[in-house]
Order: structure tokens, then C-alpha cells, then sequence
């Protein structure tokens, strides 16, 4: 028995000749675990295969202790999983209840009672139970997203699996969201989020993973991933050229990224700047 | 242009109303709500308790969709159009509106199919598909969901038919049997195979054109179907549901509805189970498809049959011996007698006959052929070429001489439409009677000239000398020549007729214009006067050869001058 609700060994996924994922290797349990990655690195391929609706070109999954690449596997994981895809389509013309309601139903909950107060519960979760009858095509971008959230959140998944799930989303709106998804982990869910917003990843998860070229370039804790920039960021009134990346900051000053010169002042590393360390050293070839 | 405007235009307003932009809400605040932890695990239905439940959602998305709107709208205008803009002067069998129920649908069946095209693509059209994969309902629950919705527009069929029933209710006579209840149900298959089609072909063809595609070409593909063999009876013409109809009652033509029925009915259960077996192929599924192709092959099978001989010689003898098959009502003076579904034409022909005859002496009824004078339904003599070949065969001479004509028996022979047209036809035809004259065109419409003939004036006088003076006059009246109305035929015979041009049953004779004036003059007269002075010397005034000015001077009115030629095509009448 294995305490890990995903399995991935050596998964690979080509698009025609373009190779999205080349030889992914996770195991992740019960907990958030943020996948950072820029654009093009395999984050939402890697998304999509745990969320059971893409196949490997090779290697194999395992998820809620089941085989998706069967049939009955996979019928077993969409049960348990709620999934936010990175642009969830939503029909203009269901309000948000409706589009919730309808989501419910193909994931099973078929007597009304229950799945009418299952869809108020998660519409309740992200703040739009009043908003409920209202078109989706006359919602913001913002409340569109948490409606997409809601129907991720629908029937307690065990297996929650979110695709940029911040994007348009307001500061105040990420910060209610964090709570509703540390509640979620609470309750023993695993939850795989990607996103570009590292202060989410900082907030939230307990655990982060790298996607870099398809390929996971770092696996371990934000505290860890802050930590490949340790002694490595320094601030200065003009911009160092030999730094790897460095930016003017609202207080004026230069931070900086890289190997710092003598007598630099260095500053506490961030998740950010691990990031930008980790990926400006991969783009250098350089091992992080 | 018109029939554009009116559909074009509220379809634009649906379209853009339907497209309207939803008036923006603003943001609604996310204010904290905790997530209770919980082991309940919420129940859950099978593929089977999804798709039904899912099937009723989406049969409320298909009753409010653009499309569904659409095929209503349709169906509404058909309603205005055949019963109120183009409502006719004639009463017809309810049969003639009820057949033609399956194409009445196409419309609705060609939104059903739009619509259903659409709701199975909605997801893709979204971009919801995505999502929609990842949770634990098959494709296959979905397009099973999908074809369960297409109860909506078929419930929009019945209720359809039954507006159809009510609106042309007052404009026809007879009653729903079997073969016309069964169109009805063809017209629902027909809806319910358009939904299913929709989800087969979005399935298939993942186009937002393909719909349109299909409906041209199924259209097209039924219409050139509909007209194989052209005026004959053709098997192959009964697998279309759009068949082009003899030019004579359908009481001579056999209609394999059933059979039809059947086939229609297989061929929409086969479009569901392909949907389906696209995604999944467990035995239920193959056996339904079995059961769907053997309904459609069977049923096309048996309504392609060729007529048998047994049907052919029962047709032949509602041809030939209709008397057999008739039933007759008496009056004082007139004795009408129908086929079964007809009996409701006797209720026009004998009021409006008799009261023609009170004009006509007393004791006329024994001295003329007939104890009374008998109006009986007929198939028009130049509609018998339109049989089926194996009922011309089984009827054999004289019905396949070529220019058929019944013979002139004493008997008025009666079409198979009620209406203003049937009365008026009925009532001259009572004023033929009365004064002896022919009341059969021979041959191929060849009508009898009674141009310059007493007795035809005094059939007409016969014919209307009850009604008002202005109604009368107006009877009497040759409507203008129109050649895009009446083509080729000679305009003297236009400038002739008295016949009401709506009867479906050919003017046994033709009047000189002359002769209209006289029964004009004669029914602006004092109705007594010309009544006593015509019984007074009826033997004289219906003799052929006693011309209309010859009974004009005897009534002390003005000469109308002689006849005119006769006009082409026609006989001599003396």
C-alpha cells in the first residue's frame, strides 16, 4: 500500500515531433503541491495526464491507486477528481448554477436534492451562492474562474488538480481562494496546482515542482526551491551586468540575481528569485 | 419575397436577441467560507440514472434553443399560411391536409436536427470538452442523453398535428382513420429521426455547416425520390416521405403508411444506435441496431411492394361499381350518394339541390328519368389515366379507351370537394337536369355547347332562382380570361362558363356570354312572374331547338341577339 495518491514514472508525451514531456518521474501524496514552469514546459501537459484526458506516448501513471489507462482505472480516478482545466469553456448561456449543476451531473450526483445543495455548497465555497442565476456570459473574468473552481471542488474529490487557477483572479479573491484550498488539503485531499504566481506556491504548497523543458528540474519544499538563491541575491543602486537577471525595485534600488560580486549587499533569497536562479541557470546550462 | 421577409425577419430578431451581450454583473465579493471536512460520500447514479437525468437537462436546453424556436416559428407560419392566407373556397377531406403532414414536419424536423447538431457540439463549441473528459461520463452517456432529449420537438410534432386537425377542422369534412393517424406518427418519426440524425451527424461531421448540408440534401434526395415514376403508382415513390400524389382521390391509390411508418421509424432508431455504437458496441447495443435495421430494411421492403392483384381489383371496383361502395341520402327531390368518407358532401348537395328544383315544375322528378335526381361520387373520368397501371389493368376497357368518358346516365356526377364550388355545381347541375340537358363532358374535357339553347338559360334560371338577386347575378357572372390562370384554353369558353371555375369536376356544358346575360335578365325578374311563364311552357323552353331569343320574345323581354361560335374543344349539345 503506498501513501501516494500519484504515481508518475517515466512519462513521456510527444505532439507530433515536438516532445512536451521527456521522462517525468513523481510521486506525490495527499497536500498541495504547486507546479512552476514558464510557458511551453510541459506544465499543463503534464496537468492534462493526470487528469486522465491525455495518454502517455510512454511510461505509465498510477492515481488513487488505479491504472488510467484502463477503462475501469480511469473511471475510478474521474470519479475521486476535480479538475480545472487551464481555460475551462463555459456555455454563455447557463447561468453559474446551471453550468455547476450540469458539470454535477456528469460526475454522477444524479438525485436532484442532493446535487442541487452539492452545487450551492460549492458555489457557497467561492463566494458566489447569491450569484448563482446569474449568465456566465455576463460574469467577470474573475467570478468566471471561481466558477470554474466550484465545479472542480464538486463532490469532495480526493484528487483535485488546478490549471493556472489564480489567473484573473483579484488579490483578495487568491487569498480566499488559498483558504478554501488549504481546506480542501485539510481534509486529506492532494491537490496539483500549476501557476506562474509564486507567492501562491509560497503560500500554499507544501511542495513544488519544476517543470523546465519538459523535464522536472527541481523537486522539493518552496523553503528548499528559495533556497537555490541563497547568497546569490544582492541589491545595488546601479544594475550589475554581470548579474544572471536583475530589475529595478519599487523602492528604487537594483535587485539582482546571480553570482555577486565582493562586497555586495545580499538579501534574504525568495521563492522567485530561486525560480529565476533555477531557470536562468538551466537556460545557461548549468545545473541548478 | 414576402414568405422571406416574414420568416427572415423575426428569425433575425431571435438571432440577434439570442446573441445579445448579458448585461455585465458586477463582481460579487468572495467573502470566506470554510471547507467542513467530511467522509460522506455523496450517491451516485450509473451510466444509466446519467443519462436519464442528463437527458432532461438537456431536453430543457433543446426547448430553449435558437433552433427548436426556429421549427416552431415554422410551424406557426404554415399554420397562417395554409389556413389563413391561402385558405381556399373549397372544403376538402381532412385527409387532404392530414396527408401531407410528414412534409408539414420537415421544417421542424430540420430545426430538431440543427438543434440537436448544436447541443451535442456545444461542448466543443466551448471548449468545454476538456472538462467534460475528465469526469466519469462517457461520450457515449452524453450521445445517449443527447438522442433522449429529442422527446421535445417530438411532443412539438403532436402538438403541431393536433393545430393542424383543429385549424383545418372548419375548412374540411370526414373524420381521422387509421392511414391519416398513422401519417401523424410518421411526422413525429420523422421530427424524432431529424434529432437523432443531428447527434449522428455531429458525431460524424463535427460542422457547424453539416446540418444545413444535410437537410438540402435529404430534402432534395425525398423530392427526387417522391417523383419516380411520375403520374403512375411507383413502389420506389413510397419510400420517400414527401411522394408525389396521384391527381385523384387517395381513396384510388394504395398508401403503404405502415410499412412506412416502419421504415421511418428504422431508419431514425438506426441514426441513434450508430451515435451510440460510435462510442460503445456492448450486445444491447448491436441488438437495437439489429432491431433498427430490420425495422427500416422490412419496413421499406413491404412499402415498396407492387399493389396486388387482390388490391387492384378492390380499387378497380370503387372505379367501376362505386354504387357498391357508396351510401346514399334522399331527399324529396334528390337522392346523393358518397363514398364512405364522403358522406358529409350529401349534407351540401341535397339542400342546395333541392331548393335548385323547386324552381323546376311540379311532377317534373317522375317525368324525367328518375323517380329523383341523383348526385353520385364519380372519379372524374379524365383522372382515371392517373391509376395505377395494375388497377387499369384489372379495371380493362372501356376505362383504358383512350378518352374515357362515363356515360351520360341521368346521374350528376360529384367530385370529391365540398365547398361554395361543390354547391353551385351541384345546383346547375339540378337546372341541367331539370331542363334535360347533358350532365357529362365527354372525353378528354370536352364540354357540350349550349350556346343559344332556352334550356340552358333555363337551367341557370333554375339553378340560383332562390338565392338573393345580387348573389344570383353574380353566379351568373364569366370570370375575366387570365392566361396564367387558364393557359391555352379558348377564351370564348371563359366568356362562356357559369360552371364554378374552384369545382373539381369538369363543366358538362358551356353558354354563349349571350346566354349569361339572358339568366342574368331572367333572375333580375319578379320571381313568380318568370316562374309560372316558365313551367307554363316548360316542354317548349327546354326543347334543344327552341333558342334563347325565341323564349326571351315569348317572356316579352329583349332579344339578346344570337350565340355566339362555339368555343374550341367542345360538342354540339342539340
Amino acid at each position: 500500500m503506498t501513501a501516494h495518491t500519484v504515481e508518475v514514472h517515466g512519462v513521456r508525451h510527444r505532439f507530433g515531433a515536438t516532445i512536451a514531456l521527456d521522462g517525468i518521474d513523481l510521486d506525490i501524496g495527499p497536500g498541495i503541491t504547486g507546479v512552476l514552469g514558464p510557458n511551453g514546459a510541459g506544465k499543463t501537459t503534464l496537468l492534462r495526464h493526470i487528469a486522465t484526458t491525455l495518454a502517455p506516448s510512454e511510461g505509465r501513471l498510477r492515481l488513487l491507486g488505479h491504472d488510467p489507462a484502463t477503462v475501469a482505472g480511469r473511471l475510478h480516478v474521474r470519479r475521486r477528481l476535480g479538475y480545472l482545466p487551464q481555460e475551462p469553456g463555459y456555455h454563455r448561456n447557463f447561468t453559474a448554477f446551471e453550468f455547476v449543476d450540469y458539470v454535477a451531473i456528469l460526475k454522477e450526483l444524479t438525485d436532484r436534492r442532493t446535487r442541487h445543495d452539492e452545487v450551492r455548497r460549492v458555489l457557497g465555497l467561492v463566494g458566489l451562492g447569491d450569484a448563482g442565476r446569474k449568465r456566465i456570459g455576463a460574469l467577470s473574468g474573475g467570478m468566471r474562474r471561481r466558477v470554474g473552481i466550484a465545479q472542480a471542488l464538486l463532490a469532495y474529490p480526493e484528487l483535485i488538480v488546478l490549471d493556472e487557477p489564480t489567473a484573473g483572479l483579484d488579490p483578495e479573491q487568491r487569498l480566499r481562494f488559498r483558504e478554501v484550498l488549504t481546506g480542501s488539503a485539510a481534509v486529506g485531499a492532494t491537490v496539483l496546482l500549476s501557476t506562474h504566481q509564486t507567492d501562491d506556491v509560497a503560500a500554499l504548497c507544501q511542495r513544488v515542482v519544476v517543470v523546465l523543458g519538459g523535464v522536472v528540474r527541481f523537486d522539493g519544499t518552496p523553503v528548499d526551491l528559495a533556497g537555490l538563491a541563497a547568497g546569490r541575491v544582492w541589491v545595488a543602486s546601479e544594475r550589475d551586468p554581470s548579474a544572471r537577471i536583475s530589475w529595478v525595485t519599487g523602492t528604487g534600488e537594483v535587485r539582482h540575481v546571480g553570482d555577486p560580486p565582493v562586497g555586495a549587499t545580499l538579501v534574504p533569497a525568495t521563492i522567485e528569485d530561486g525560480y529565476l536562479q533555477l531557470t536562468g541557470a538551466v537556460a545557461a546550462g548549468q545545473t541548478a | 419575397m414576402e414568405v422571406l421577409v416574414i420568416v427572415g425577419v423575426p428569425a433575425l430578431l431571435y438571432f440577434l436577441w439570442s446573441k445579445r451581450e448579458p448585461k455585465s454583473t458586477p463582481d460579487v465579493a468572495w467573502t470566506p467560507a470554510r471547507v467542513d471536512a467530511t467522509d460522506e460520500r455523496l450517491p451516485r447514479g450509473g451510466a444509466r440514472a446519467v443519462a436519464r437525468v442528463l437527458g432532461w437537462t438537456e431536453a430543457r436546453l433543446f426547448r430553449r434553443s435558437a433552433a427548436m424556436f426556429q421549427g416552431v416559428a415554422f410551424c406557426v407560419l404554415i399554420l397562417f399560411f395554409f389556413y389563413v392566407v391561402f385558405r381556399g373556397n373549397t372544403r376538402l377531406s381532412l385527409w387532404t391536409q392530414l396527408v401531407l403532414f410528414p412534409i408539414m414536419v420537415y421544417p421542424l424536423a430540420g430545426m430538431a436536427l440543427v438543434a440537436s447538431h448544436r447541443a451535442v457540439l456545444r461542448g466543443r463549441r466551448d471548449h468545454a470538452e476538456e472538462l467534460f473528459g475528465a469526469t466519469p461520463t462517457s461520450a457515449g452517456t452524453r450521445t445517449l442523453a443527447h438522442c433522449s432529449a429529442a422527446w421535445v420537438p417530438a411532443v412539438a410534432a403532436v402538438l403541431f398535428w393536433v393545430a393542424v386537425v383543429v385549424a383545418s377542422r372548419p375548412l374540411t369534412f370526414g373524420g381521422i382513420d387509421t392511414p391519416l393517424a398513422i401519417d401523424g406518427l410518421t411526422g413525429v418519426a420523422i421530427v424524432l429521426g431529424g434529432a437523432g440524425f443531428g447527434v449522428l451527424l455531429a458525431r460524424l461531421v463535427p460542422h457547424a455547416v453539416a446540418p444545413i448540408v444535410a437537410i438540402v440534401a435529404i430534402g432534395i434526395v425525398s423530392s427526387a425520390i417522391g417523383g419516380i415514376g411520375g403520374h403512375d403508382w411507383s413502389p420506389t415513390r413510397q419510400l420517400s416521405t414527401w411522394p408525389r400524389y396521384p391527381n385523384h382521390d387517395l381513396l384510388f391509390t394504395t398508401r403503404p403508411v405502415g410499412a412506412h411508418l416502419a421504415y421511418i421509424v428504422g431508419l431514425a432508431l438506426c441514426c441513434v444506435v450508430l451515435a451510440v455504437a460510435l462510442h460503445t458496441r456492448t450486445p444491447f447495443v448491436l441488438a437495437a441496431g439489429a432491431l433498427a435495421a430490420a425495422l427500416a430494411i422490412g419496413g421499406g421492403v413491404l412499402a415498396t411492394r407492387p399493389i396486388s392483384d387482390a388490391h387492384a381489383r378492390r380499387l378497380a371496383s370503387l372505379v367501376a361499381q362505386p354504387a357498391e361502395h357508396q351510401k346514399c341520402k334522399e331527399s324529396r327531390r334528390v337522392r346523393a350518394c358518397a363514398f364512405r368518407d364522403y358522406v358529409a358532401l350529401q349534407d351540401e348537395w341535397l339542400p342546395a339541390a333541392d331548393a335548385a328544383l323547386e324552381g323546376a315544375p311540379p311532377g317534373l322528378t317522375r317525368e324525367l328519368k328518375g323517380e329523383r335526381f341523383v348526385v353520385s361520387q364519380r372519379l372524374q373520368a379524365d383522372r382515371v389515366d392517373d391509376l395505377s397501371s395494375r388497377v387499369l389493368d384489372a379495371l380493362g376497357p372501356p376505362f383504358t379507351s383512350r378518352n374515357f368518358s362515363w356515360p351520360d346516365d341521368g346521374e350528376y356526377h360529384a367530385g370529391f370537394e365540398g365547398g361554395p364550388a361543390s354547391v353551385a355545381a351541384a345546383r346547375i347541375a339540378a337546372g341541367l337536369w331539370a331542363t334535360g340537358s347533358p350532365l357529362e363532358a365527354r372525353g378528354d374535357q370536352r364540354s357540350c355547347a349550349i350556346g343559344g339553347q332556352a334550356r340552358g338559360v333555363v337551367a341557370l334560371w333554375v339553378a340560383y332562382h332562390d338565392l338573393p338577386h345580387a348573389k344570383a347575378v353574380d353566379l351568373v357572372r364569366a370570370q375575366p380570361f387570365d392566361p396564367e390562370v387558364y393557359g391555352d384554353m379558348d377564351p370564348a369558353f371563359v366568356a362562356g362558363s357559369a360552371w364554378p371555375e374552384d369545382a373539381d369536376v369538369w363543366s358538362p356544358v358551356v353558354w354563349s356570354p349571350a346566354d349569361l346575360e339572358a339568366a342574368r335578365k331572367l333572375l333580375g325578374r319578379h320571381h313568380d312572374e318568370v316562374r309560372d311563364a316558365l313551367w307554363a311552357q316548360w316542354a317548349r323552353f327546354t326543347d334543344p331547338k327552341t333558342t334563347t331569343d325565341e323564349m326571351m320574345a315569348a317572356l316579352g323581354l329583349d332579344a339578346i341577339g344570337p350565340a355566339a361560335a362555339a368555343p374550341a374543344g367542345t360538342i354540339d349539345c342539340a
